[in-house]
């Protein structure tokens, strides 16, 4: 049951940092001043109206651990994380349903009511993000470093690189490898069993010297043997790009060396 | 604490590839550090709150410039093209299905689902390193590219080559394993040991816990098609042509006795250790993506019925996982098989629906085809078809109905079927509902109702076909008759 004060004439703009303690630090704030969310933002910029009210929330640990701890206590460990994976969407869109969701939650709503717009709108973003994540452990291609390190670059829509970490962790074990995130500027590193992000330094900015490594000598070879092999498994009497498309959209083209000077 | 740093550089504009990191151990392995000022990614804010220091380093020079050029690559690359070629026909393309894990910090594990790397032109998908281990054949089956007498280039790998482009092209993220087939080139047993071979290299020299299929050769005895067992995922024998009858005319050397043979001592080693496993958690992984087989579609002149009797049966008796239809794609001008153009994938796609109906809607081969009907509606989906034969059943009332018969109704499949169900314990479910839960309403809204009255035509199957007809094929038969 929503409670009064949840009607529409009292919420307001909220704005915040854009990490998940932040976002949990928002519903510790509309709950304890009463005021529920008309949007929530991550850059004062983005409202349209200027004039709105707008409370500019500071992340606080404190507060996000307490919102954390109760949603744990009444959804479970694992839809929290569901809601987790839904906040790496980066969408103001998301945002605004997960803090309707936890109000859902902690008013004690039905929160598995799939004709609830909120529920059903988390549902499908829930969808969105683990798409893209299954996609990118899909099309990443390594390629090996003269030094021996594996490296690859991804433009994920969303930010799904803590998502895909355990399985690039559990399958390449035995190597050492980076995996970029070249929209976000960061990556993570695996040497040893361990995982770390990294962010990356830009030239300019971090005074290291600029040094180029090449590929490994070998890399050319099963490159060239990889495009080999994707040209001849073709039957061409079947051409069909429009299901080639659907099934692996052009944006992830270009960090894939089967269809990087192709066409 | 490990002090690591990475380093990228150029600039955002000039499209910073990671293959130029670089990596540097300072004097006494301590580090510079350097932190972009706008480094504000929270997942990285968290990181450094919690590690009193991240070190950057990824500098130059290692000790050791690692080389492992493969040998001979112009040979390979002709190899390679002339194998896959070959093995292309074979649909089977699964990776899904096997609790392999990685257990001994080797490469690789199996993923559940399976993972599609790749889509070709075709819009087929690119999962496994699919290829022969030779293309040379002692038979002569009419429908295959490889056979004795088609005058093809032919080629063989060694062992040694296989394993080396498997790892390679795993460590890469290519591929999910490999899917290894081979003509028979001496005897069955001399094929399937090589096969078993590099199966056996694979998970043993190189500690390989990726996605293994291999090919059973029909006739190899039964010792070798255990070890298979006890080193692949998945293993398969084609029954590639429907009836016996006609598989005898265009293979004269095969009999589906042969393939069902080896199904039948698979099924049952892979569910006895099953069982095993369950008491004894150290009995060895057999097979545990069990096996499947594959059916050649048009090549003879085998009815729907036919074909989907056939499969049902390999799911009830032999506990298949998969049987997959290959369309006929004439490959050949031999004088067994009839000179029809290539099969229409739509036929190839119906049959695939039915098969989904049989296995997880509930539905029995009676009703899809029948003595007076034996081959699927081109123009309509098999459950679509079913609907308008069965016009009794329907309409269906979302409210009220079982999930068997909210099955049953086009265009609501496994998944909307479950959340109508979750959906109505909290109050009455409408038609703006359905369309947000993914129900394909184009279809379904012929045939549900929602508590009230049911759509005009519902019982007016007649009338109801054109409007359930897809526009797209409409517009290809329009097509057809200009052609």
């Amino acid at each position: 049951m929503r409670p009064a004060w949840a009607a529409a004439e009292r919420a307001r703009h909220y704005v915040y940092d854009g990490s998940w303690p932040g976002l949990l630090t928002v519903v510790f704030s509309v709950f304890s001043e009463k005021r529920p969310a008309l949007s929530v933002v991550r850059d004062r910029n983005q409202l349209t109206d200027l004039f709105a009210e707008a409370r500019e929330v500071m992340t606080d640990e404190t507060h996000a651990d307490r919102v954390l701890a109760k949603a744990r206590n009444l959804l479970g460990q694992r839809r929290v994380r569901e809601l987790w994976s839904c906040h790496l969407a980066e969408r103001n869109e998301v945002d605004r349903l997960l803090v309707d969701f936890f109000l859902l939650t902690f008013t004690g709503g039905a929160v598995d009511d799939v004709r609830d717009p909120t529920v059903l709108g988390l549902r499908q973003w829930r969808k969105h993000v683990s798409h893209e994540k299954h996609q990118m452990e899909a099309f990443v291609r390594f390629q090996e470093n003269a030094n021996g390190i594996w490296t690859a670059t991804i433009a994920p829509a969303y930010d799904v690189l803590p998502l895909i970490a355990p399985h690039f962790r559990n399958r390449y074990a035995d190597m050492e490898w980076v995996i970029a995130d070249q929209r976000r500027d960061y990556g993570l590193h695996h040497h040893a069993g361990r995982v770390s992000p990294v962010q990356f330094v830009h030239e300019e900015e971090g005074r290291l010297p600029a040094l180029r490594v090449h590929a490994a000598l070998h890399e050319r070879a099963y490159v060239h043997l990889w495009k080999t092999y994707f040209r001849s498994v073709d039957i061409p009497e079947r051409r069909n790009l429009g299901l080639q498309m659907q099934h692996m959209p052009k944006r992830h083209w270009r960090h894939m060396v089967e269809m990087v000077g192709l066409r | 604490m490990e002090h690591v740093k990475l380093c990228l550089s150029g600039n955002r504009a000039s499209s910073p590839r990671i293959g130029e990191i670089l990596r540097h151990r300072g004097a006494q392995g301590s580090t510079s550090y350097a932190i972009n000022s706008r480094s504000t990614h929270p997942l990285l804010l968290n990181f450094f709150r919690r590690h009193t220091c991240i070190a950057v380093l990824l500098y130059a020079d290692r000790d050791r410039q690692i080389s492992r050029q493969p040998m001979n690559e112009a040979r390979l690359t002709e190899k390679l093209s002339v194998l896959a070629d070959a093995a292309k026909y074979d649909v089977s393309c699964a990776s899904s299905g096997s609790t392999r894990t990685n257990h001994n910090a080797g490469l690789g594990n199996a993923s559940r689902m399976g993972i599609c790397h790749s889509y070709t032109a075709d819009g087929r998908c690119v999962s496994l390193l699919k290829i022969l281990l030779t293309n040379h054949c002692i038979f002569d089956c009419a429908y295959c590219v490889s056979r004795r007498s088609n005058d093809v280039k032919r080629a063989a790998f060694t062992v040694q080559e296989v394993v080396d482009l498997t790892i390679n092209f795993y460590r890469r993220n290519y591929i999910e394993g490999l899917f290894l087939s081979s003509g028979i080139f001496k005897d069955a047993d001399t094929t399937m040991e090589r096969l078993v071979r590099v199966a056996k290299e694979l998970r043993t020299v190189h500690k390989f816990n990726g996605y293994i299929h291999l090919k059973t050769i029909p006739g190899a005895s039964e010792l070798l098609i255990h070890e298979a067992g006890l080193w692949a995922d998945r293993l398969s024998i084609n029954i590639e042509i429907p009836s016996d009858a006609e598989l005898q005319r265009v293979a004269p050397e095969k009999t589906h006795e042969q393939a069902i043979k080896p199904m039948r001592y698979l099924h049952k080693t892979i569910t006895g250790l099953k069982e095993e496993r369950v008491v004894l958690k150290r009995a060895p992984l057999f097979a545990p993506a069990g096996q499947s087989t594959q059916l050649i579609v048009g090549a003879t002149p085998d009815t729907d019925r036919t074909i989907l009797g056939l499969a049902h049966g390999l799911y009830q008796q032999h506990g298949l996982r998969r049987v997959y239809y290959s369309g006929y794609v004439p490959i050949s001008t031999d004088a067994r098989l009839p000179a029809t153009g290539s099969t229409p994938m739509v036929r190839e796609n119906r049959l695939y629906q039915s098969d989904w109906l049989l296995r997880f809607y509930g539905f029995d081969v009676a009703d899809l085809v029948s003595e007076k009907q034996p081959q699927l509606d081109l123009d309509l989906d098999p459950k679509t078809a079913y609907a308008l034969r069965n016009p009794v059943l329907y309409p269906v009332d979302v409210n009220d109905a079982s999930r068997e018969m909210l099955l049953r109704v086009p265009g609501i499949g496994q998944k909307s079927a479950h959340l109508i169900l979750q959906a109505r314990r909290h109050g009455p479910v409408r038609m703006e509902h359905l369309q947000r839960m993914g129900v394909v309403l184009k279809r379904a809204r012929f045939f549900l109702s929602f508590g009230g009255a049911a759509h005009a035509l519902v019982h007016r199957p007649d009338r109801l076909r054109p409007h359930l007809i897809a526009p797209l094929r409409q517009k290809a038969a329009q097509l057809d008759l200009f052609a």
